[in-house]
């Protein structure tokens, strides 16, 4: 057993030097008591605007919570040069109100005590967060984010995070991406009431909220629905399209990593089984099409999106491939790239609106959040409507085809719709 | 109790230098008067760091105020009874989950439905604990069949069992979007960030960070009191006996089985307090949270911290809690790192944890007795310094 | 039946692999008494070393597959000579521990120069399959078992009859004697850490090739699969690394197969599964099952 350790002892000198390092350490962070200000915005004025915290009257602060050393971290630094592409631009045009937009950047490695932990150091200093990536990351943080009046822009498409009036999604939430995919198999022909489909899903909120919409439309349409939990870190899908195989599903859905997409559409045209496959918007990236599989993906792999693919030939996308060709030449496009822009002219949208009512504080961004009622980006994201709190901001999706041919490497099929279905469908709790 | 200690002249917390203490004893020890002003330098700071510090340090503190507890539970279990456990973050979620269901209030609004007690928080708060050393009396028959690496993988193994169910048992545990912490609350005090009346002390408004901080202050100095307690005592001398020489203790009347039952049980006790802690400080907890990640975490603070020693616990969850939080904070500062959002250069997010890394390396090639052997020699070099001011 | 014979053939391919990812890890845990935290980086600096190389094809496969393997050799005899070796006298754990620093700052370090990436391995046998007697087996895998085969069989007999070989079972036996008959003790090590690396690189091929997509950020999480296998074993014989390997592999894909069956088990349970089959199998048996009991003197 003596392998197992080395003794060794204590005393208060260990104590003393832990102590010493202790009070260095605060005294470093800044010795003069503690501002009484209160946090969440005592109103100050700049230039007759009412202003929160992070604004002064040349800048606006805004968090960014994000993965930059974990699982997701291509992801992150993706939807950062989208990010950047706007705001270059906007910075350049004048910002908001007179002030430049400037970031306050993260990182928390997909680990949520340091989120929470990175979180309350830049609550004080931010007016908003233009960021907030990762499922469990948001999750531990949605308390937070209420009782700091923290508007947030969250990196995530589930409706599980409507309850929460300060959260701001982007797009159409997980679910209704589904239950729109599947009627429109059903709709083609594709599917046929009475068939099975199966939905292999990631463990977490983003997989949850997928085959929660997968089982309502199931319901409702007619159709046997055969699940497929995995963990995010699995790569190898054999064993899940085997029993996929067996059970003689029709269609299968995926709501996974890419790498995961790749492998389960992989290995089902080497065993020749040849279903619809329908994945959810996270679910693909162009890398994909430089793996074994891309030939297969482009075959066989439908994308439900309600962001528009990078090579959509719209005013909106166009504007965002050329200012990337133009800052970030050969770099890889991933589609968090659009979505990256797509945030910053949402947020735009709402920073200008709290602007024209001279209100840049927190309650202030929430009032001109919620005045929205028809937000458009020139076809880089769905029309979205934000009017109605707790409810999705939009129902419709685009649907594209994986094509190494297209920038971004996904080619629009179909435009923006919305079944019958989606467009009626209530999350349930 | 420094006297019981030097009184009794036998190895204490480790079977080193038995004569030291009995020379300790026959002579006044010059460092007393320096330990007791730190010492109580040291509560003083400590008492006082809510009126200075910032949300983020306050956070951070009550981060490591719950891996301390939990820390102190461990380095017990390894360094005292030589149990090598990689099982902790189930215990710790044993607590956290198990606080958090006593505590809140059922419902099935909105979320779907979910359990709850609505117990007293104080009530909740034991209650957790205790179930928490019940879960590690139930796991101790297996710990006692097993030795070393294998306990600790088999103890792994609890961690992804846990987890599963974390994941799955949604009534109880909120599955993947987690579960509110309700917050604590004595009879008449809230420590909640109160939206009617807010609590001046000295002028600073006091919230939830403040509140929290004195009761995990006061949480981990018990239980530091109660792990060094423990260490001298009697039941002690027998973990210590059944770590060493297993046998022999046997023959000597060590009933072995009970005790090494005794100690998973309590440092399971230590973990589900650490991790009523831990719910406390995030106020709404994931299950992600509680995986291998933990695990690891927990084994490089008792090592880097120095096995079997409480002090050694404190220190390495300092070290382990807050030197990446520190490192992340200023890391901005570093001349020649990209900014974040480059692809393929060196962020300061990438530099901190590479930097930690690092740090954890050389600390254990240069010092393999942790901090606390760091400590021990600063402790010798003040000796030698204060001996040679006395003969000057 | 089909579906349970295909299942088996797929998991006894993958418990070839992780058996060279567990052989590695009893390797050195027998030669130098260390829990090694770093096997998933070794593995990832073999399989990203040899992806970037044949990414653009200007490489043939097997250079890049042999830079891989030696690349990550070489690095785990540099964590053994520079990190280990100087460690040598301190107890096991802190060293182990040590190797925890060691696993950050590699994966920090790989994954920064992954980025959005996911690199395929451009190895000959692609996506095809074999089928022999109604059954699909990748060629992947079969080229896995018949490589993972190989390199076992010519493990043992270098194993049981070269100088090294023995030289390295002297030294798990009876450390001291074989210090006093002239063996080196930290060549040995040495020797055991290459070799854990250079298998480790082999795994992760097999680990990113068809029917996974290619190196990931998550590949890396694949090489814990080695610490129930090895446990399993014993964790002080290779041919129980071998048996943990393969039932590891095995007890996986059939969880995954059948999960449909076993959703009263909660969904996804095939990841927690090798460690469920280890704790059953330390109650019954616990030091593994090939494993020494441990004898405990006074």
């Amino acid at each position: 057993m003596s392998w197992l350790y080395a003794p060794s002892r204590s005393r208060g000198a260990a104590l003393a030097a832990m102590v010493g390092v202790l009070a260095i350490t605060v005294l470093a962070a800044g010795c003069a008591t503690k501002k009484n200000a209160d946090t969440n915005g005592a109103p100050g004025a700049a230039g007759g605007v009412a202003v929160g915290p992070g604004v002064t009257d040349k800048v606006i602060k805004l968090g960014v919570l994000t993965d930059r050393t974990g699982p997701f971290a291509g992801a992150g630094i993706a939807a950062e040069q989208g990010r950047l592409l706007y705001w270059d631009k906007k910075n350049a045009a004048g910002g908001i109100c007179g002030r430049q937009v400037q970031f306050v950047v993260k990182d928390h490695g997909y680990n949520p005590q340091k989120a929470v932990t990175a979180y309350s150091q830049m609550e004080g200093e931010v007016l908003a967060l233009d960021e907030l990536l990762g499922s469990p990351e948001i999750a531990a943080l949605l308390p937070s984010l209420q009782s700091n009046q923290m508007l947030t822009m969250a990196a995530s498409w589930s409706s599980a995070l409507l309850s929460n009036p300060y959260v701001v999604i982007s797009g159409t939430t997980y679910d209704i991406e589904m239950i729109n995919g599947i009627e429109w198999l059903l709709q083609q022909k594709r599917l046929a009431t009475g068939d099975k489909i199966g939905h292999i899903f990631v463990e977490g909120d983003y997989g949850e909220n997928a085959v929660a919409g997968s089982r309502a439309a199931a319901k409702a349409l007619g159709l046997q629905l055969v699940e497929q939990k995995v963990k995010a870190t699995d790569t190898d899908l054999t064993g899940q399209i085997t029993a996929l195989r067996s059970a003689d599903v029709k269609a299968v859905l995926l709501t996974t990593t890419p790498p995961q997409t790749a492998s389960a559409v992989g290995v089902a045209e080497a065993a020749k089984f040849t279903p619809a496959f329908l994945a959810s918007n996270p679910a693909f990236s162009p890398q994909l099409l430089n793996t074994a599989a891309g030939a297969a993906l482009e075959k066989r792999l439908l994308v439900a999106t309600s962001t528009a693919p990078f090579s959509s030939t719209a005013p909106g996308p166009s504007q965002v491939r050329s200012a990337f060709e133009a800052k970030y030449a050969g770099q890889p496009k991933s589609s968090y790239v659009m979505y990256g822009y797509a945030q910053g002219e949402i947020m735009a949208r709402i920073l200008d609106t709290a602007c024209r009512a001279n209100t840049l504080t927190r309650p202030g961004l929430l009032t001109a959040f919620q005045s929205l009622a028809n937000v458009q980006t020139d076809g880089l994201v769905a029309p979205l409507d934000y009017s109605k709190s707790g409810r999705t901001p939009a129902r419709q999706i685009y649907l594209a085809r994986p094509d190494s041919a297209a920038a971004g490497g996904l080619t629009q099929i179909q435009d923006l719709f919305a079944t019958p279905l989606a467009s009626s469908y209530q999350p349930t709790g | 109790m420094p006297d019981s200690r030097s009184a009794l002249g036998v190895a204490d917390s480790a079977p080193v230098a038995p004569a030291r203490s009995a020379v300790a004893a026959s002579r006044p020890n010059p460092r007393r008067p320096v330990t007791i002003v730190a010492v109580l330098a040291a509560v003083l700071v400590a008492l006082a760091i809510p009126l200075y510090a910032d949300r983020f340090w306050l956070q951070l503190g009550l981060f490591a105020f719950a891996s301390t507890v939990a820390a102190l539970g461990l380095t017990l279990l390894l360094g005292q009874a030589g149990q090598l456990s990689f099982g902790h973050p189930f215990f710790v979620a044993v607590g956290a989950y198990g606080y958090t269901v006593l505590a809140s209030r059922p419902s099935t609004a909105g979320a779907g439905h979910r359990l709850g007690l609505a117990l007293p928080p104080a009530v909740a708060a034991i209650a957790a604990v205790l179930l928490a050393g019940v879960a590690g009396l139930l796991f101790s028959p297996i710990a006692a069949r097993l030795r070393g690496i294998y306990l600790g993988i088999a103890s792994l193994g609890l961690v992804f069992v846990g987890q599963h169910i974390l994941f799955n048992a949604e009534t109880l545990t909120g599955a993947s979007n987690g579960r509110g912490v309700p917050a604590f609350a004595l009879p008449g005090f809230r420590f909640d960030t109160s939206s009617q009346e807010t609590l001046y002390v000295f002028g600073v408004p006091f919230g939830r960070e403040e509140k929290l901080w004195y009761l995990g202050l006061a949480v981990t100095v018990a239980a530091y009191l109660c792990a060094r307690n423990l260490i001298h005592s009697r039941p002690g001398r027998s973990l210590r006996a059944v770590r060493d020489r297993e046998l022999m203790a046997g023959i000597m009347g060590v009933p072995v089985t009970r005790y090494k039952a005794y100690a998973f049980a309590l440092s399971s006790m230590y973990a589900g307090l650490g991790g009523v802690l831990t719910a406390l400080a995030f106020g709404r907890i994931v299950p992600d949270t509680f995986g291998l990640d933990l695990a690891v975490q927990y084994l490089v603070i008792v090592v880097i911290g120095g096995l079997g020693s409480p002090a050694g616990a404190v220190a390495g969850a300092l070290f382990v809690t807050g030197l990446p939080a520190v490192l992340d904070r200023y890391a901005a500062a570093l001349p020649g790192l990209a900014p974040e959002g480059s692809p393929g250069v060196i962020s300061p997010a990438v530099a901190a944890q590479l930097t930690f890394g690092i740090t954890v390396i050389i600390l254990l090639l240069f010092e393999p007795g942790g901090v606390t052997a760091v400590g021990r020699r600063l402790r010798r070099g003040a000796d030698r310094a204060l001996v040679r001011a006395r003969r000057s | 039946m089909r579906l349970f014979l295909e299942l088996i053939v797929s998991g006894l391919s993958l418990g070839a692999v992780y058996a060279l990812l567990a052989l590695g890890f009893v390797m050195v845990f027998k030669a130098s008494g260390v829990v090694n935290f770093a096997h998933p980086a070794l593995l990832m600096i073999g399989a990203y070393t040899t992806a970037r190389l044949a990414a653009d094809g200007h490489v043939p496969f097997v250079v890049a597959i042999l830079a891989g393997v030696g690349l990550a050799a070489v690095a785990a005899l540099v964590v053994q000579r520079l990190l280990v070796y100087p460690m040598a006298s301190r107890s096991a754990i802190t060293v182990s521990v040590m190797t925890i620093g060691v696993n950050l700052v590699i994966q920090t370090e790989i994954i920064r120069r992954l980025g959005v990436d996911i690199l395929p391995m451009r190895d000959p046998w692609g996506a095809r399959v074999l089928t022999v007697a109604g059954v699909h087996i990748p060629q992947t895998r079969a080229a896995a078992l018949v490589v993972g085969v190989a390199l076992i069989g010519a493990f043992f007999v270098w194993f049981k009859f070269s100088i090294w070989g023995i030289a390295m079972r002297a030294v798990a036996d009876d450390p001291e004697t074989a210090a006093l008959m002239g063996i080196r003790r930290a060549r040995v090590s040495a020797l055991a850490w290459t070799l854990a690396g250079a298998l480790a690189a082999v795994a992760g091929l097999f680990l990113t090739v068809y029917p996974t997509s290619g190196v990931a950020p998550a590949s890396a999480a694949a090489a814990l699969r080695a610490f129930p296998a090895a446990i399993i074993g014993g964790l002080d014989s290779t041919g129980g690394a071998i048996a943990g390997g393969l039932i590891v592999g095995v007890a996986e894909v059939l969880t995954q197969g059948y999960a449909h069956d076993l959703t009263f088990l909660g969904q996804g349970f095939d990841t927690v599964m090798p460690y469920a089959v280890m704790v059953a199998v330390l109650l019954v048996r616990p030091s593994g099952l090939f494993g020494t009991q441990e004898l405990h003197r006074a």
